[in-house]
């Protein structure tokens, strides 16, 4: 998989295929056509996205009256203001900031230590290693629930926030080891002689030199690591169960239901709370995510 | 070198904060709860009295009660979590019956006694309450509230019908639905999307017809889902749905759906429990003239007449970290006038037997006699066999809702099932 | 010991060490377990041998679910990089909207499934559920349904909510292998005669082939993994119409409290994925041959 990808540089600027099309009649009626088709697909994309948006914004009395979709105009932050003080929201994002900031810097740290020991230092039985580690990826974590439950219970870190933290970190070596082995393959040797014979050790040379080329593709894993934890469900569902002040925003969204049965306005304020750090970081990051997840995978 | 310096101090910085982050995770992620600290796990939603919770345990000044509320769907798995996780809550809400029963053979419950002792539980609570509390010869569960199942309607709708007086037989039933369906009002409203609102179907179609004693045998496993007492039973409720008279798509409501529908006049009635009455009277309705109940149907005279429906109760957890503290919250809420305040607020009835029921609205207070003039009391069908046998049950209930045309290939195969998992 | 060799031990011991605790002996404490009749209430548990593996593959309940999860995998494998594909290709010809549209595509892929399983609830709801209300809108009444709650189209009703996401990550991936592949490539294919039909298939297609691996790995495994979006949309019902394995593994787990037979089947879950990952990958490699 290694020659005819090395074309494929993810975020070249422009277009370069040009348009089909032979006429510039059929060309005008393609591009009608296509803008017809992408209106469509605008409106899937933001109808649902805008229907959360838009209940959140609405009183609970309105929405049990009208429906979720009714197009009505008084708009109110009252849900927000609700479900901010009255469920343990704050807690739950602070919960979850606790398991993602560590578990996004332990994972990008191990996968690089680990990436960079395999592209440049070759260890004897590296290729298992990698194998060991990358095929991580493929073990559903359903197979891990039962033996990591009795683990942390025998550790006593149950209903503590430890058990996402570890999971996510050690979980997390699988893909960024497989996007920075391949990031600094492609980093020609000659880089690492020429700072050892000037009197670097491999550990400054990985610090000072290696690890600053490497911002981009570090910045794409955050990106992934951090999108990725934010949202998991599972893991606090189970090692966190039946304890609110523990939760983490996901589990915060089940337990408000829990509270808020009805009440589809604050249900969907706190959804609203809860996507916008990962949208956010999107926003800011999207070019790296791309380069995150074709780095991942195709320069093996 | 400058540019290398530059860079290590920046990384530095990183590290620093990398580490701090780290340190950050861990502060705060444990905390032992204080020596008045209580950790509570229930499911009580705002649907479900949420605020009676909260009412109840701003009263108690022994410690403080520390609430997790979880969603009431989630909670039956959750709770199981918790227990083998051996960190549970301290205290925690649960229904007596099969399921107390499965918690506790389990080893997961410690005995509550003291709580018993201490707030007389023995005498202030009438026999059949106290007895459902008790597993293995001592007390584990507190009966916090009770309730009574039965066809709960919306009286403006029956009067739009005609139908003035309420039916007792089957036959005055289906002429009822008849009369109602004419009406073009559904008579029947069911939210089963979580399986368990048909259940009471079931439970009532087996009481009515075989009695509490052959429940009890199939419950146990003793009796089979193809005897004909059981295909009598699923024929009785298929010529219902036949007949049209539930609403379409039962499968695809919750239990408050339903009851939205009866309130706001989409359907007539809906067999519930008396948690229902709490729900309206949080949306503004009026106990009689917005809501009101009758009895399930006589279907034989010669089977006596049982009372359906659960008690909720609390549970102290086996691993509890503060099991003082806990014993006291129970005393708390064994209280008469901590169990009324719940029973109001939820539209439960009360244990506890000098618990004020003058206070209780009509409705209730009629639910309480009923349960009095009962031959018997039953647990609905979730709390009265296994919970791995339950959801076989709850299962063929959901199916039969969606299909009842192959009931008796939902029987067989529940039976096979329910065999494994007597078994297992 | 070589130096390199200690600097290598030094850079991956401590994160393998982590990732042997948290993954490796987990995932073989998963296999002896899947051997015993473990409950996960009780404390005592019995060698049984392969009595799990052959519960898993005769009972109906399980054999049921490694079909839905199976055709899950095959239309997602299908259907969102299909759609992908097409509305990269749209909007690379629409650069106007392309930059607008790629910002806002980022909404859908970056909230948790849990967020998108809650939408899609409200839009399938029967009565004022947003398809619903459009065909009463179109006067096609008859046509309403309540999606989740109907035996036969809850499946895909779930499906679509997940391939509505999932068509996203495709497109984002396919929209930069279609700006990366070369102008010229396509120009001499067009100066040779080829339609623009048969561009399509003998030039863009087979370039995007590494793309399409990765889309396809990404989308298999997420297939594979789908716990999260089920268990908010429905819990694996009506009646276990949508228990795709995940869900069904938790069922055993906690309902019917049978750790040995979840195991087993959690494991059957991880040799399927490793088939499947393991086919793409030959397919991927084989594909770079041909180019």
């Amino acid at each position: 998989m290694s020659t005819s990808t090395a074309s494929l540089a993810a975020d070249r600027a422009h277009s370069t295929v040009p348009e089909h099309g032979t006429g510039r009649r059929g060309r005008t009626l393609r591009r009608r056509a296509g803008m017809v088709l992408i209106a469509v697909f605008v409106a899937l994309y933001l109808v649902p996205v805008a229907g959360v948006l838009a209940t959140s914004l609405k009183t609970n009395a309105e929405i049990a009256e009208r429906g979720i979709w009714a197009l009505t105009g008084k708009l109110t932050l009252a849900n927000y203001v609700d479900v901010w003080s009255t469920a343990n929201t704050v807690r739950y994002l602070i919960n979850s900031f606790q398991v993602a900031i560590p578990a996004v810097v332990v994972s990008i740290a191990g996968g690089t230590l680990i990436g960079y020991a395999l592209a440049k230092f070759r260890p004897r039985g590296g290729t298992a290693i990698q194998l060991i580690i990358v095929s991580g990826l493929f073990v559903p974590p359903q197979v891990l629930l039962v033996p990591l439950f009795t683990m942390f219970r025998s550790f006593d870190l149950l209903n503590t926030l430890w058990p996402m933290i570890l999971i996510h970190s050690a979980v997390g070596f699988s893909v960024c080891t497989l996007v920075m082995r391949n990031f600094f393959e492609q980093i020609p040797d000659s880089l690492r002689y020429a700072a050892l014979i000037d009197g670097a050790n491999e550990g400054e040379v990985f610090w000072r030199v290696m690890l600053p080329l490497a911002r981009p593709a570090l910045a794409a894993l955050a990106t992934l690591q951090f999108t990725f934890i934010w949202n998991d469900f599972l893991y606090p569902l189970v090692f966190t169960s039946a304890r609110d002040d523990v939760a983490t925003i996901m589990l915060g969204l089940l337990n408000v239901k829990g509270q808020f049965t009805v009440a589809y306005g604050t249900q969907a304020s706190l959804a609203v709370i809860a996507s916008i750090p990962t949208v956010a970081i999107f926003f800011v990051f999207q070019k790296h995510f791309v380069r995150g997840l074709l780095s991942g995978a195709l320069k093996e | 070198m400058t540019r290398l310096t530059k860079i290590r101090r920046s990384y530095a910085l990183a590290l620093i904060a990398m580490v701090a982050l780290v340190a950050a995770a861990c502060s705060g992620t444990s905390e032992d709860p204080g020596a008045g600290q209580v950790e509570v796990a229930h499911y009580y939603g705002s649907d479900l009295g949420q605020q009676g919770i909260l009412d109840v345990n701003a009263t108690f000044e022994a410690g403080e009660a520390v609430v997790s509320p979880i969603e009431h769907e989630a909670f039956k798995d959750q709770i199981l979590v918790a227990l083998a996780g051996g960190e549970p809550p301290d205290v925690f809400s649960y229904w007596a019956g099969a399921r107390t029963q499965s918690v506790f053979e389990n080893g997961h419950l410690q005995p509550i006694t003291q709580v018993f002792d201490n707030a007389d539980v023995w005498n202030n609570f009438p026999q059949a309450l106290v007895d459902a509390g008790i597993h293995g010869g001592e007390p584990h569960l507190l009966p916090f509230g009770f309730h009574y199942v039965a066809f709960f309607y919306n009286p403006h709708v029956m009067e739009a019908a005609g139908v003035t007086s309420m039916p007792t037989n089957s036959q005055e039933f289906i002429a009822a639905a008849a009369q109602i369906a004419a009406s073009g009002v559904k008579p029947i409203a069911l939210g089963s999307m979580n399986r368990w609102p048909a259940q009471f179907w079931f439970d009532f179609l087996i009481l009515r017809t075989a009695g509490p004693d052959y429940r009890a045998k199939l419950m146990s496993g003793e009796a089979s889902y193809t005897d004909p007492q059981v295909v009598g039973a699923m024929e009785l409720w298929k010529q219902l749905v036949d007949a049209g008279f539930f609403v379409d798509d039962a499968n695809a409501y919750t239990w408050t759906d339903a009851a939205d529908q009866v309130a706001n006049g989409e359907a007539a009635m809906t067999l519930m429990g008396t948690w229902i009455t709490g729900y309206w009277n949080g949306i503004g309705l009026e106990p009689v003239t917005d809501y009101d109940f009758f009895n399930f149907p006589v279907l034989d005279p010669a089977v006596e007449n049982a009372a359906l429906g659960p008690i909720d109760g609390w549970a102290l957890s086996a691993d509890a970290a503060n099991p003082e503290g806990a014993m006291l919250l129970l005393e708390h809420y064994a209280d008469p006038g901590n169990q009324l305040t719940w029973a109001l607020e939820q539209g439960a009835l009360p244990p506890n037997s000098n618990a004020d029921t003058t206070q209780l609205n009509p409705v209730m207070a009629k639910a309480l006699v009923e349960v009095g003039k009962a031959d018997s009391y039953s647990f609905n069908y979730d709390l009265a066999t296994p919970p791995p046998v339950a959801e076989v049950g709850l299962d063929m209930f959901q199916a039969f809702m969606d299909d009842p045309s192959g009931y008796a290939d939902l029987l067989s195969s529940a039976q096979s099932d329910a065999q494994a998992a007597f078994a297992g | 010991m070589r130096p390199t060799t200690r600097w290598a031990i030094l850079f991956m011991g401590p994160p393998i060490l982590l990732f042997t605790a948290i993954v490796v002996v987990p995932t073989a404490m998963a296999l002896r377990l899947s051997f015993t009749d473990a409950n996960i209430l009780g404390q005592t548990s019995q060698w049984i041998g392969f009595d799990n593996f052959v519960e898993a593959f005769t009972n109906e309940h399980v054999r049921k679910s490694i079909r839905i999860t199976l055709v899950w995998t095959l239309f997602g494998a299908l259907i969102p990089p299909a759609l992908g594909l097409g509305i990269a290709m749209m909007l690379q010809a629409n650069t106007r909207f392309a930059a607008i549209m790629k910002s806002a595509l980022f909404v859908p892929i970056s909230i948790s499934l849990v967020v998108v399983g809650q939408v899609w609830i409200w839009i399938y709801q029967p009565g004022d559920g947003l398809i619903n209300q459009m065909l009463g809108l179109v006067g096609l009444e008859s046509l309403e349904e309540a999606w989740l709650a109907n035996r036969s189209t809850a499946l895909w009703a779930v499906f679509i909510a997940w391939a509505w996401q999932q068509a996203v990550l495709a497109m984002i991936l396919y929209l930069a292998g279609l700006t990366s592949i070369p102008g010229e490539l396509v120009e001499a294919a067009r100066v040779d005669g080829a339609g623009q039909f048969q561009v399509f298939r003998q030039v863009i297609v087979p370039l995007l082939r590494p793309i399409t691996t990765v889309v396809l790995s990404l989308i298999a495994i997420n297939s594979l993994r789908n716990f999260d979006l089920v268990f908010a949309m429905t819990q694996g019902g009506p009646v276990r119409e949508t228990e795709t394995m995940p869900m069904l593994v938790w069922r055993i787990l906690f309902r019917q409290h049978e750790q040995g037979l979840a195991s087993a089947v959690s494991l059957i879950l991880f040799a399927m994925t490793l088939v499947v990952i393991g086919g793409l990958t030959w397919w991927g490699r084989r594909g770079s041959y041909v180019d």
